[in-house]
C-alpha cells in the first residue's frame, strides 16, 4: 500500500445493520400487488375505452331527425291567417314519394 | 411492465384527447363564428321571401305559414340557461302562457333538467343546433351532426324529439340568402321546419323593457312568432319585459300559442306534431351524449382546478423562498454570524467508490489537500473492475487510506468507511466529486452547535459544457441556494446530499449507520437525525463541484433514483407524522412540505403542458401565450435570485426557456415512472452512472 498509516491507536467499530435479508420500501418480490394492479388498470382501461368508443358510436349513427310531420295526403288548405290555396298539381314531380307539391302561399299577407 | 405502462399512458392520453375534442366541440371552439356576409336573395323564391316566418321545404314546392291573426307565439333561443330560464319559466307560468324553447343542444346536455321541466309545464321545444355554429360556413356532415345531437340531447332531456328549427343568426324570411335559403331547403328534406320570427324583440342588445316590448309588438291585429333570448348574459329585461308584454298584449285580444299550435289553427296543418315521442334508441343515444359532454365538463372542471391549485401552491412557494432564502442568506452574510468557537477537529472523510477511475485521482486529491487542520480520507473501493483501488494507491498521499470491499453497494461502503473512521466528524463525499480547499473546514464549522447532527454541502455542477449539464446546474443552483436556505429555516431539510455532507459520527451510529432500506440512503438518513432530535443544516460556503450526467438516459436513471429513494424514504419514515418530540415534528411539519413540493408538485406539472397545448388550439392565444411566458418569468426570476444569492453568472440562465421543452418533461415523467414502480412494487437496480471525468477537470484550479 502506498499510503502512509494513518494512527492506529485510535479504535475503530464495525456496524451491524441486520437489515441485509429486508426487502426495500414499496418493494414486493413476490410481484402479487404489481400483478393485482395491472389486472385492475387493465380492467379499469378496457372499461373506459369501451365507454369512449360506445359514446363515438352513438353519435355516429344515423343522425336523429324529426318524423315526417306532414302526412302528405292534405296539402291543400292555405296557410293560417285566411287566404286561398292552389289546388294540388299532381304527383309528377314530386321530392317524396306519395307527397303532392304545392306551390308557396303568399296569401294571408297582410303587411 | 414497459407495456404495461405504455397502455397506459396511450389510455391516458386517449381520454384527454376526447375530453379536449368534446370540450371544444361542445363550446363551439370548432364553430366558424363569424357571420357569413350577406349574399343575394336571387335565389331565394319571391313567395318565400315575401311570405310567413314558417317555412316548410320537405315538399316538391316550398311553402310557408304564419300565424293567425291577434295569435302570437312567444319563442326564447339560445337557452336553457340555469338562471334565466326558470325565470321566465315562472312568468309563463303566472300568466298561463305556453311558450317555444329553440334550445342549444349543448345547454340541454348540460342542464337536462331544465328542459325536462320546460317540457312537462307544457312548452314547446325547438332546435337551435348543437353549439350555435354558422351553418352555411360549415360542410354537410357537420350540419347533419349538429342538428342530429341537438334531438338526442332533447330526446334524453324530454323524451321528445322537435320537428322545429330555427338556424342560428336568422331572422326574418325576408333576410334569407341564397346560403341560407340553400340551409332551410336541406333541412327541409330532413324533415325539419324551419321557423324565423316575425318580431325580433332584440332583448340580446338590452335596450331596456319599453323597447323590448314596443320591438315584440305586432302592427295591428297581425299574428307574430317573436323572438326573445333565455340565455346568453343578463336577461332580466327580457324577464321584466314579458311580465308587461303579455297582460298588455292580452288585453289588446291576443292569444299566446306555442309555434305549432298557432299553425294548427290552419286545417292543413291540423296533423302537425312538433314534439313527437323519441324512440328508446334515440334516447339512449341522448343520455350517452349528456353524460359523455358532463363527464369531459367535469373532468375538464378537475383541470382546472387543479391548475389553479398549482399556480396558487406555485407563487406561494415561490414567496416562500424568496423570504426566507433573502433572509437567510443576510444572516449568513452578517459580519456578526458564525457557529460558535471554529471547529478544528479531525475530520474523517469517507469516499465510497465504485469503478470512478475516471474521476477518483482528482476527487482524492482535492480532499486530502484541505485547509483543515486533520484530515483523514478513507477511499471504500466497492469491488471496482477499472482499477479505482489502484488509482488511489498511485497517488501516494499520507493522509489517504484505501479499503478494498466486496462490492455490497453504497450503503454497505458507507457503513465500512464509519466503521473505520478514527474521528468524530465524518464527512460523506462521492467519488466524481471535486470540494474546494476550504470546502471541508468550513463544511463542519456548523458542528460548534452541540445540537448539530449533520450538516448539508453546497453542491455544484462541474461540468457545464453541454446543455443538459447547463440545465441540471441552473437546477442544482435555484435547489441549494433557494430550497436548502428555505428547508433550513423551517428545519426540514430533506437530503444531506452524498456529494457532500458532514455528520456526527456519533448521530449516524445511533441511527444505525446507513441503511438499504431505500435508494436514497442519504435522505433516509437525514430524515433519520431529524426523528432523533439532531438539527440538520446547511453551509452555503462549502462548495463542491460534482459530476452531472451527461446524457438524458444517464440523467433519467439518476433521478428516477432520487425521485423513487425521496419516496421510499418518506414512506419508511411515515410513521412520524403521528410520533411526538422531534420525530413528530419533523413528521408534522417537514414531511408534508417534502411531500407537497418535491413529489406532488412536480407530479402534477404536466397538467401545464396539456392545457397549454388545449389552450394553443381551443381557447385564445394570446392568453394562453401570456400564461405560459407567466410561469417562465416567474422561473427566471426565482433563477435570477437563486444566482445572485449565490454569486454565479448569470449567463447560463438563456437556456431556461428552452428548459420547458425537454427537461421538465424529462424531470416529471421520470417522477410518474417512479410513482408507478412504488405502488408496483418493483425492484430497481442501482444505477451506476457512466463517468467521464470531466467535472474534476474543469473543477481544477477552481479557487
Amino acid at each position: 500500500m502506498a499510503a502512509a498509516p494513518v494512527p492506529r491507536a485510535l479504535r475503530t467499530h464495525v456496524l451491524r445493520r441486520g437489515d441485509e435479508q429486508r426487502s426495500p420500501v414499496f418493494v414486493d418480490s413476490s410481484g402479487r400487488r404489481k400483478r393485482r394492479l395491472r389486472r385492475f388498470a387493465y380492467v379499469l382501461c378496457a372499461a373506459v375505452l369501451l365507454l369512449v368508443t360506445a359514446l363515438w358510436l352513438s353519435q355516429a349513427g344515423d343522425s336523429v331527425r324529426p318524423k315526417p310531420m306532414y302526412p302528405c295526403a292534405t296539402p291543400q288548405a292555405g296557410p293560417a291567417g285566411g287566404g286561398s290555396q292552389t289546388a294540388p298539381a299532381g304527383p309528377a314531380g314530386s321530392a317524396s314519394p306519395g307527397c303532392v307539391p304545392a306551390p308557396a302561399s303568399t296569401a294571408g299577407r297582410t303587411s | 411492465m414497459p407495456s404495461g405502462r405504455w397502455i397506459l399512458a396511450g389510455v391516458v392520453l386517449f381520454v384527454l384527447a376526447n375530453v379536449m375534442l368534446v370540450e371544444a366541440y361542445t363550446n363551439a371552439r370548432f364553430a366558424p363564428d363569424a357571420l357569413h356576409a350577406r349574399g343575394s336573395g336571387a335565389a331565394v323564391p319571391d313567395a318565400i321571401r315575401d311570405g310567413g316566418p314558417v317555412i316548410d321545404t320537405s315538399g316538391a314546392q316550398p311553402r310557408s305559414y304564419r300565424l293567425p291573426n291577434r295569435t302570437i307565439a312567444l319563442t326564447f333561443d339560445d337557452g336553457p340557461d340555469p338562471r334565466w330560464t326558470p325565470q321566465i319559466a315562472r312568468v309563463l307560468r303566472a300568466h298561463d302562457v305556453r311558450a317555444t324553447f329553440f334550445v342549444v343542444g349543448s345547454q340541454v346536455s348540460r342542464h337536462p333538467g331544465l328542459v325536462r321541466r320546460l317540457a312537462g309545464e307544457g312548452h314547446e321545444l325547438g332546435a337551435h343546433t348543437f353549439s350555435h355554429p354558422s351553418l352555411p360556413a360549415m360542410p354537410e356532415w357537420r350540419r347533419n351532426l349538429e342538428h342530429s345531437q341537438t334531438q338526442m340531447a332533447i330526446a334524453y332531456a324530454a323524451g321528445v324529439k322537435t320537428a322545429l328549427l330555427r338556424p342560428p343568426y336568422s331572422s326574418f324570411a325576408s333576410a334569407l340568402d341564397g346560403p341560407t335559403w340553400a340551409h332551410v331547403q336541406e333541412t327541409g328534406r330532413l324533415g325539419y321546419l324551419t321557423v324565423l320570427n316575425d318580431r325580433d324583440s332584440r332583448d340580446w342588445a338590452r335596450p331596456g323593457v319599453p323597447a323590448i316590448t314596443r320591438a315584440a309588438t305586432p302592427e295591428g291585429d297581425q299574428g307574430a312568432i317573436v323572438l326573445m333570448h333565455d340565455a346568453g348574459g343578463d336577461r332580466s329585461q327580457t324577464v321584466a319585459a314579458l311580465d308587461r308584454f303579455i297582460p298588455m298584449m292580452k288585453q289588446r285580444g291576443y292569444r299566446f300559442t306555442t309555434v305549432s299550435e298557432g299553425l294548427r289553427q290552419n286545417r292543413e296543418n291540423s296533423s302537425l306534431v312538433a314534439n313527437p315521442p323519441a324512440t328508446g334508441a334515440e334516447t339512449w343515444r341522448g343520455r350517452a351524449l349528456v353524460w359523455g359532454v358532463q363527464a369531459a365538463d367535469a373532468l375538464m372542471l378537475v383541470l382546472w382546478a387543479t391548475l389553479i391549485a398549482i399556480g396558487a401552491l406555485t407563487l406561494a412557494r415561490m414567496l416562500l423562498l424568496f423570504l426566507f432564502a433573502v433572509r437567510h442568506a443576510r444572516g449568513r452574510r452578517a459580519v456578526t454570524w458564525s457557529w460558535g468557537s471554529p471547529v478544528t477537529a479531525p475530520v474523517s472523510v469517507i469516499v465510497p467508490a465504485y469503478n470512478e477511475a475516471e474521476t477518483i485521482a482528482p476527487a482524492v486529491r482535492s480532499l486530502a489537500a484541505s485547509a483543515h487542520p486533520a484530515v483523514e480520507v478513507i477511499v471504500v473501493d466497492d469491488g471496482s473492475t477499472d482499477g479505482t483501488g489502484t488509482i488511489v494507491n498511485g497517488l501516494g498521499l499520507p493522509n489517504v487510506r484505501l479499503v478494498r470491499v466486496p462490492p455490497a453497494g453504497k450503503a454497505t461502503a458507507l457503513n465500512t468507511g464509519l466503521g473505520l473512521a478514527h474521528h468524530d466528524i465524518v464527512v460523506m463525499v462521492d467519488a466524481d466529486t471535486v470540494v474546494t480547499p476550504e470546502s471541508i473546514h468550513r463544511l463542519v464549522q456548523p458542528f460548534a452547535d452541540p445540537s448539530v447532527g449533520a450538516v448539508a454541502g453546497n453542491v455544484k455542477v462541474g461540468n457545464r459544457r453541454r446543455l443538459i449539464a447547463r440545465w441540471q446546474h441552473i437546477e442544482y443552483v435555484i435547489g441549494f441556494n433557494l430550497d436548502r436556505r428555505l428547508y433550513d429555516t423551517l428545519r426540514c431539510m430533506p437530503t444531506v446530499p452524498g456529494a457532500l455532507g458532514a455528520f456526527r459520527r456519533q448521530a449516524v451510529r445511533d441511527a444505525g449507520g446507513l441503511s438499504h432500506d431505500t435508494l436514497a440512503e442519504d435522505t433516509d438518513l437525514t430524515m433519520a437525525l431529524h426523528r432523533a432530535g439532531w438539527r440538520v443544516v446547511y453551509e452555503e460556503r462549502a462548495v463542491a463541484y460534482t459530476e452531472a450526467p451527461a446524457n438524458v438516459s444517464q440523467l433519467w436513471k439518476q433521478r428516477y433514483r432520487w425521485s423513487y429513494g425521496t419516496m421510499q424514504a418518506m414512506w419508511k419514515h411515515r410513521r412520524a407524522v403521528v410520533e411526538s418530540g422531534p420525530s413528530g415534528r419533523f413528521g408534522r411539519r417537514g414531511l408534508p412540505f417534502i411531500a407537497l413540493f418535491s413529489v406532488a408538485l412536480p407530479l402534477l406539472a404536466p397538467l401545464l403542458d396539456i392545457l397549454a397545448i388545449y389552450g394553443t388550439f381551443f381557447l385564445d392565444r394570446w392568453a394562453t401565450a401570456i400564461a405560459w411566458l407567466a410561469v417562465l418569468v416567474i422561473q427566471i426570476l426565482t433563477a435570477v435570485l437563486a444566482f445572485r444569492l449565490d454569486r454565479e453568472p448569470l449567463r447560463p440562465l438563456w437556456s431556461l426557456p428552452l428548459q420547458q421543452f425537454c427537461y421538465r418533461q424529462v424531470m416529471y415523467l421520470v417522477l410518474l415512472h417512479s410513482v408507478v414502480t412504488a405502488m408496483t412494487g418493483g425492484r430497481l437496480p442501482w444505477h451506476k452512472l457512466r463517468r467521464t471525468g470531466e467535472a474534476a477537470m474543469a473543477a481544477h484550479g477552481r479557487p
